[in-house]
């Protein structure tokens, strides 16, 4: 049974709000300094070229401008290395600039200058003669043997993987044979992008010989090594702080920024002054990283009872021109096939270089994207099968005991769920739902008005809780407050809050004595606010040094009072006998009898796997949230216009640290993934790779007209769920909530109108095409294909 | 606007109550627009710039009371306005809160914060104008107001609590 504690699991708000809704919180492009000078990037007009040559002696004249930086100059000051991705491994492509670009939109060249104006103004007097070269945008073209080459100095048009990162279990052909029914299909879905409304900002100065660096960084820690290897500085030298971002989402996890860092730490530095970019929205948009334009081609096989017996599959992701987080987008989209249990899989996905803008990671990555591909493919399996959707999703979803794909973790092939009842969540959300009244039966809608058809559908999704390991250090300071240093960004997530409330209870702290930093090098290390990492890795090693404070503190106050530890207890910043209350001291009186400062490092793991094996089948646990959203939409069959009416969205959380920010981030995901399953989308221009929709008027956000009528979450929240998560046993709520809502909407119009749309997104045109009321060309294109026009 | 008469120009405003001059050209770019002078030469940074093209309403202030993009005005048109921004909204003497910041903190009125000032004005010009306001009047003056963290249900909330509070209702 889970403890009561004083903050954990109340709605505690963010400590940041008076800061917030008074317009004092600082965000980075709030900061200017004196003397401070202005980057603007020259960007390539071309998807894959060669510069022979740029002359920049006409920008440099104008006045105000400080200096210029090309390839040509930039490594007579850093030395001439690819640049490390997100996760730290090596890039095949990478460099801080280059003489080869590969995608429009790509840095060419930087400009310092006194004002943004001059800066912008000096773009245009930069002369570059570019050589054309060819360029490939299609990945499955880009897989062919003989294929243009994405990048003159590459082999392959492959990304480099590791090798046991496809899905190759038991026996396919015994699958096979065992099968009775069969389901096999291409689907393939839309781009999303993270258009957060604060764009990618970096401050850089230097004072002496360390570097300081403000930015949007998602992941400041990471970005610290990345900056020490590519500058060829030591990693003691660089002091990165990571204010609260104005959103996040993937989109600031150090691809936007490492470039712009590199290149204006040498303008800092030769220039004696600080330097601020802040990327336009135009520039956000359409230069930065989208989703993964994915595709893949599925066969499953199963009993006529309903149970599973293979999964074939092959699934390509088109990484763009460089890879952000090298290799592992394929295992990563593996890991999102193996929600149900399935004994025979052949499994293969391949991440692919063209000359299109990047892709990387949004919320989570590559979860959206396979979990609308999967989550249609097993509806269909269903339908053949003649199964209610749900039924066949709690008869065959993984739980605990159960064989998964090991994300990110290359030694190790497989895991096993820890814990966990997502079939108990499902049943309980199709409960709220009420699914079992309205469900009809395939292809039946719920009520017909005019054209207006209305119908249900359900689909499921989850996510890893987070990687790797982080470390934090906290201090308990002479006068009783605390400092936490934590490696990673707040974005809205709500991390500082449950950081300070989880420390409150551990220590035995009022939460109003904490406050938490994040800056590198003192805070520690994780790999950042991605990956879903903040409770299980963040939190918990906050949790893990608070816990040794205490007992360091009970320890003295063992001394103090002639106790014995086992007798004394904290709270509200005393020691005290637990029999006789009144009998305590205070924290600062410890202190300073015990040399004032206790200073102690937590360190918190994602795979408590490398420790904790199950002991029968020697495999690793590996903690997921998991999800199911359930929900009915109106589609308007003359206009193919569809509303999502009402949903019900369930999480299986473990426990709860505070129960407005797991309501705030399933708001948030289903407004995110009805976005992505309903609109256009990041759109790109088919002769060149470039993005169209660079402007919040083509790349269209919800608004708060657009939010569900009627929606509600359901939370299962037996923190036996959640038994490796050492913070309390709560689960990650920031990622996993947004990859079923593409599907379950899928799932929902396919009832309503009878087609399946394996081609995302539900887009009005789409709809009317699989209707069979517009032409195929019209739909893709919006309108009537011109003459000689390519598809 | 005609670079000469820019640079011969001084403007007046009023911002958040207090009197401001500014002289175009060295203390203000004749280019800036309103969002960058008030964050860039006067400091008030509560003010946000998202897509700098009046497409999100992040940098929405009070102009005369009314919600305006802020970056979509030459500061230099702005002679003679009264603007409030997020920073004039509370009690200047005692600090208190204005109802709809109250409101915005005590139901979890935002994710990350960037939207919320300019969120918080555009309600305000909504009650002060009608305190009675409906959902859908709400949903519709916020409808310029793009929040990514799409934390729309709980804007709602604080604007309905706020709203309640001006209206005497509660506080």
């Amino acid at each position: 049974m889970s403890q009561e504690l004083r903050y954990v699991g109340k709605g505690v708000p963010t400590e940041s709000g008076p800061e917030i809704v008074t317009g004092k919180e600082i965000f980075t492009d709030d900061i200017q300094m004196a003397g401070m000078l202005y980057a603007k990037m020259l960007r390539s007009p071309h998807q894959h070229a060669r510069i022979k040559s740029i002359d920049t002696s006409k920008a440099e004249a104008l006045k105000g401008v400080a200096a210029v930086l090309t390839h040509e100059n930039i490594y007579q000051y850093i030395p001439h290395v690819l640049v490390p991705d997100t996760f730290l491994l090596e890039s095949e492509t990478f460099y801080a600039l280059d003489s080869e670009v590969f995608y429009v939109g790509e840095e060419v060249a930087c400009i310092a200058a006194e004002s943004e104006e001059i800066a912008e103004d000096a773009l245009a007097l930069i002369n570059v003669e570019y050589e054309s070269l060819p360029a490939i945008l299609d990945a499955e073209q880009a897989m062919k043997k003989g294929a243009i080459r994405f990048n003159t100095r590459m082999d392959s048009n492959l990304v480099g993987k590791f090798e046991i990162q496809d899905i190759l279990w038991g026996n396919p052909e015994q699958g096979l044979e065992e099968a009775e029914i069969f389901m096999e299909g291409k689907y393939s879905c839309s781009v999303q992008t993270h258009a957060t409304l604060e764009t990618n900002c970096v401050i850089c100065e230097w004072s002496n010989d360390e570097l300081r660096v403000t930015a949007t960084i998602q992941s400041p820690a990471n970005l610290h090594l990345r900056l020490a290897r590519a500058l060829g500085i030591p990693q003691s030298k660089i002091r990165i702080t990571a204010p609260r971002l104005g959103g996040g989402f993937g989109g600031k996890p150090g691809y936007a920024e490492s470039r712009p860092c590199l290149i204006l730490a040498v303008l800092a530095k030769i220039t004696g002054k600080p330097i601020k970019i802040r990327l336009t929205m135009a520039e956000k948009l359409a230069c930065t990283h989208t989703r993964y334009p994915t595709v893949a081609s599925l066969k499953a096989g199963a009993k006529k009872d309903g149970s599973l017996t293979l999964l074939q599959g092959n699934l390509i992701a088109n990484e763009g021109a460089h890879a952000l987080i090298h290799g592992i987008t394929d295992g990563v989209a593996c890991s999102r096939f193996d929600t149900y249990r399935i004994p025979n899989y052949d499994f293969h996905a391949q991440a692919v270089y063209t000359n299109k803008v990047p892709s990387g990671p949004m919320r989570p990555l590559t979860g959206c994207e396979c979990f609308w591909i999967s989550e249609s493919f097993f509806d269909e399996l269903a339908e053949k099968l003649d199964q209610d959707p749900v039924e066949f999703r709690i008869k065959n979803h993984v739980k605990k005991g159960d064989i998964i794909h090991m994300m990110f973790s290359f030694p190790h092939a497989k895991s096993i769920v820890p814990g966990g009842d997502a079939p108990l969540l499902i049943g309980m959300a199709a409960q709220e739902f009420g699914w079992k009244g309205q469900w009809k039966g395939w292809r039946k809608t719920l009520q017909v008005n005019g054209t207006k058809v209305r119908s249900i559908g359900v689909a499921v999704g989850n996510n890893i809780c987070g990687i790797h390991y982080s470390t934090v250090i906290l201090k308990v300071n002479p006068d009783g407050s605390v400092n936490v240093g934590l490696p990673v960004a707040e974005m809205g997530q709500g991390l500082t809050t449950a950081t300070s409330q989880v420390v409150a209870d551990a220590l035995g702290v009022s939460q109003d004595k904490i406050f938490i930093h994040h800056e590198t090098p003192l805070a520690g290390f994780a790999y950042g606010s991605i990956a879903q990492c903040g409770l299980p890795l963040n939190v918990a090693a906050a949790k893990i040094a608070a816990e040794d404070a205490k007992k360091q503190l009970l320890e003295m106050g063992a001394a103090n009072l002639k106790k014995k530890v086992e007798e004394l207890e904290t709270e509200d910043g005393f020691v005290f006998v637990k029999t006789e209350p009144q009998q305590r001291i205070d924290f600062p009186s410890l202190l300073f009898n015990h040399g004032s400062y206790l200073t102690v490092v937590g360190r918190g793991t994602a795979h408590p796997s490398y420790m904790d094996f199950d002991p029968e089948t020697k495999l690793p646990f590996q903690e997921r949230s998991y999800h199911v959203g359930l929900a009915e939409v109106e589609v308007d069959t003359e206009t193919g216009e569809v509303q999502i009416l009402r949903a019900v969205t369930g999480a299986e959380c473990g426990r709860v640290i505070n129960p407005r920010i797991v309501e705030q981030q399933m708001q948030g995901s289903l407004i995110m993934g009805l976005e992505y399953a309903l609109y256009d989308g990041i759109l790109h221009d088919k002769r060149n790779g470039s993005i169209l929709t660079a402007s919040l008027t083509d790349y269209k956000l919800p608004t708060i007209l657009d939010f569900p009528p009627d929606s509600k979450t359901v939370v299962s929240a037996d923190p036996d769920h959640a038994p490796t998560c050492v913070a309390y046993q709560a689960k990650s709520m920031s990622e996993a909530p947004e990859t079923f809502v593409a599907p379950m909407l899928a799932n929902a119009v396919y009832n309503a109108i009878g087609v399946r749309i394996r081609e995302g997104p539900l887009t009005p045109s789409n709809v009317l095409k699989a209707l069979g009321k517009v032409k195929a060309d019209i739909a893709k294109h919006g309108r009537r294909k011109s003459h000689g026009e390519p598809d | 606007m005609d670079k000469e008469i820019a640079l011969a120009r001084r403007i007046k405003l009023v911002v958040n109550g207090k009197p401001v001059e500014l002289e175009v050209g060295d203390e203000l770019y004749a280019s800036y627009t309103l969002a960058r002078a008030l964050r860039e030469t006067m400091g008030l940074t509560g003010t946000k710039i998202g897509c700098d093209h009046g497409e999100c309403g992040a940098c929405t202030v009070l102009m005369e009371g009314e919600p305006v993009n802020s970056c979509m005005i030459l500061a230099a048109e702005c002679d003679g306005k009264h603007i409030t921004t997020i920073e004039g909204l509370s009690d200047a003497e005692n600090g208190q809160l204005h109802p709809l910041q109250q409101a915005f903190l005590d139901h979890f009125g935002f994710q990350c914060g960037f939207c919320t000032p300019g969120i918080i004005l555009s309600a305000k010009a909504l009650l002060d104008r009608n305190p009675n306001t409906t959902e859908q009047e709400i949903k519709e003056a916020l409808s310029g107001n793009l929040c990514r963290c799409g934390n729309y249900p709980d804007i709602l909330i604080s604007v309905q609590s706020a709203a309640k509070t001006m209206r005497g209702e509660s506080k």
